[in-house]
């Protein structure tokens, strides 16, 4: 009898232990990832305090760092524009299918469901070639429009994070609106509501979840690196400010943290350092801004 | 409540972080002031000598100085006309154009020169016209250019046979120019040699064999008759360990290239490419790694090792560089004066800008004569349409006009990067002129 309660704590204390040294090796591997970024990129933030938001890169071999002005505005301007389309895009596109009624629209909203988790396991890299090469099909044609027109611009960069980002945007707003109960949705028709403003009431109640979903997609949107290289492309200097500026290549801070990352100057890994800083800093407000919007539910 | 203490917390955090950079600034506010005074010095050292007239007396200068290894005999008639390729002697800025912007890509190598430049170019030129390089590789600059998306690429070795080939197919019309100097380092790591303060001598013939797998040990007799007498006993009996790179790069072309014009064998069963098979890998006795720092990692790493890297690297970084044997029998170690001796002769005969560049270095670069000359040279070289727009070719124009001219001189020029020589410049020059002649 001792004996068998004996094994059955050690089983206990194995388990418990190992259990333990896993999460401690989880925590450790993040905790050194913030540990190192903070420390290897709050000192040079610091220490270049306003000029690293809005100076170019300094040339490569001196002591100064310069700055991720151009990369900062480009990473802006992207999640701007993808964001403004995707977040009506992905709203609508959750309204369709969760409260498709006559049968074509089921089946065309069980398509879009489809599709769109397909999209999410992609490769960002692939969405990223795939718009590149959309776009160099298109320029021949778009050329007599608009005559700056090329594959690589802030356009392009656009549509690949919209492409990205759409789809979890769109999966997260769209489990919400099903995970409302059958009996307040019939509820909210009974009172002789429309469709659209059945959904408006619906998605009211379920406030929290969609701000979520749209910090969880902005976060993506600001944190993607490889659907950029053949789209956004990148760029060291300020673009210039005028009608074609969408249709020419922009930099990102991401695509600055891989450049500057792999060079063998030390200013510049410097750079890379503090690019990597910033976005993790961005990141982590977009975190916990989704987390806290969670919890208000 | 839950809310409200969360909300508290991350508040606390930030405010602790916005205290700390406000903190690190003050402390260092000495420092910061410092770096844009220095900024600001370097913007007025750079604006003086925008006008670049000054350009045309160093031509003449070193064009003298070319033709003293007696090329008097030889039938090339290409040199002479040297005077005629200052043919702008006006400072061409003087074409106004609206703001343009061009958009390049290719070579990882030359990167660290060209936002140097881009720098300068802009400062020169007030932001007129900006220019944006992005390091995609040499492959993927070439490729990228060819489809239209780029207005001017840059590789290592030139454009390649099947983008040639493109290129003619589709009657493209397009220039290549040489835009700076660059060359393979040899460099090794044997602990023995560099405690009793030896130095390395190769010749082609050997490092083909040593990564063909043929020479396996640092104390082979061929290596040992090479070196100098007191050193050879130093030799250790230890394998060689062949590191190369991983990655594709033009390095590993250039490298190969050299390996290819020396040794027959390696030609037929290895030749040249961004990326081949390494014989000594499969004897376990070699591996890659990837870029420059990795091969030069780890050959630091690695006692008894024998790589490959480019040479600016090696010189900014230190790092042992093997002498190597030339045509003439001298052993030669890779610096300003003996790369940029082997490009000068080689501007005699360099082809016309419209003509197949891929094999430039092998045929007309590497391996050439003169006792003072680097076998394992190359220029990264840049390439772009003379079909395309007239206001992107100006744009085109002033800036590799710029690049030849002031961004060849010492202060334009990154640590470690050679500036090609007069005679290569003044032809490549003479090129560039095809895009605002037609």
């Amino acid at each position: 009898m001792k004996t068998l309660l004996s094994t059955r704590k050690l089983k206990s204390a194995v388990v418990f232990i190992s259990l333990l040294a896993a999460f401690l090796l989880a925590l450790l591997l993040v905790g050194h990832i913030v540990a190192t970024v903070t420390y290897r990129g709050l000192a040079v933030v610091a220490s270049n305090f306003p000029r690293i938001f809005f100076d170019i890169p300094a040339v490569p071999g001196v002591r100064e760092v310069g700055g991720v002005g151009p990369h900062l505005l480009g990473t802006a301007l992207l999640v701007t524009i993808a964001f403004s389309i995707g977040v009506p895009i992905s709203l609508l596109a959750a309204i369709f299918t969760a409260e498709s009624l006559k049968p074509w629209e089921r089946k065309l909203g069980k398509m879009t469901r489809l599709m769109t988790h397909m999209l999410i396991e992609f490769p960002t890299i692939v969405v990223g070639l795939s718009v590149y090469g959309i776009m160099s099909a298109l320029t021949p044609y778009m050329k007599t429009l608009i005559p700056g027109f090329k594959p690589f611009s802030l356009l392009s960069g656009a549509v690949a994070l919209f492409l990205v980002s759409v789809p979890y945007m769109y999966a997260q707003i769209e489990d919400g609106l099903k995970s409302i109960p059958q009996h307040v949705r019939e509820a909210v028709y009974s009172l002789g509501a429309g469709r659209l403003l059945t959904s408006y009431i619906l998605l009211k109640y379920l406030k929290s979840t969609v701000y979520a979903a749209l910090s969880i997609g902005l976060a993506r949107m600001v944190s993607e690196t490889a659907a950029l290289f053949f789209t956004a492309f990148g760029s060291d200097v300020y673009p210039l400010f005028d009608i074609q500026m969408l249709f020419r290549p922009i930099g990102s801070l991401t695509l600055a943290v891989y450049y500057f990352g792999l060079t063998g100057y030390e200013n510049w890994v410097d750079l890379s350092w503090a690019a990597s800083f910033i976005l993790f800093v961005l990141s982590l407000v977009l975190f916990i801004a989704s987390r806290l919007l969670l919890r208000g539910r | 409540m839950k809310n409200l203490k969360l909300v508290a917390v991350v508040g606390v955090i930030a405010a602790v972080v916005v205290l700390s950079v406000v903190g690190f600034t003050a402390t260092q506010n000495q420092l910061v002031r410092r770096e844009v005074v220095t900024v600001t010095e370097r913007v007025t050292v750079t604006q003086s000598p925008a006008v670049p007239v000054t350009v045309t007396t160093p031509v003449v200068v070193t064009v003298t100085v070319t033709p003293t290894p007696t090329p008097t005999p030889t039938p090339r008639p290409t040199p002479t006309p040297t005077p005629t390729p200052t043919p702008s002697p006006t400072p061409t800025p003087t074409v106004t154009i609206g703001p343009t912007s061009i958009t390049g890509g290719g070579a990882t190598f030359v990167n660290p020169q060209m936002q140097l430049w881009i720098r300068r170019f802009m400062e020169v030129t007030g932001g007129r016209t900006s220019v944006n390089y992005q390091s995609i590789g040499s492959g993927a600059g070439e490729a990228k250019w060819l489809e239209g998306a780029l207005d001017f690429g840059v590789s290592d070795i030139g454009i390649s046979k099947a983008g040639y080939q493109k290129l003619v197919d589709g009657r493209r019309r397009f220039i290549q120019i040489p835009i700076i100097a660059g060359s393979v380092a040899v460099i090794y790591n044997i602990p023995e040699f560099a405690r009793a303060g030896c130095e390395l001598r190769l010749s082609g013939e050997l490092v083909a064999d040593i990564y063909l797998g043929k020479i396996i040990k640092w104390n082979d007799p061929r290596i040992a008759e090479l070196q100098d007498s007191k050193c050879r006993t130093y030799l250790p009996d230890k394998e060689i360990y062949g590191v190369h790179r991983s990655d594709g790069s033009g390095t590993t072309a250039l490298f190969t290239m050299y390996l290819t014009l020396i040794s027959k064998e390696w030609a037929e069963k290895i030749s040249y490419g961004y990326t081949v098979t390494w014989p000594r890998d499969q004897m376990g006795l070699g591996e890659g790694a990837r870029g420059n720092e990795g091969v030069s990692a780890k050959v630091l790493n690695t006692p008894h090792s024998i790589g490959y890297v480019e040479a600016a690297y090696a010189i900014q970084q230190k790092i042992p560089v093997a002498f190597v044997r030339n045509r003439e029998g001298r052993f030669v170690k890779p610096d300003a004066t003996t790369v940029s001796e082997a490009l000068k002769r080689a501007a005699v005969d360099l082809p016309g800008p419209q003509e197949f560049w891929g094999d430039l270095p092998l045929k007309y670069y590497m391996n050439r004569e003169g006792e003072n000359t680097y076998p394992i040279v190359g220029t990264p070289v840049a390439f772009m349409y003379l079909d395309a727009p007239r206001e992107l070719r100006l744009a085109l124009y002033e800036f590799f006009r710029w690049v030849l001219t002031e961004g060849q001189k010492a202060e334009n020029i990154v640590e470690g990067f050679i500036p090609i020589p007069e005679a290569l410049r003044v032809k490549a020059l003479q090129y560039l002129e095809a895009l605002i002649s037609t």
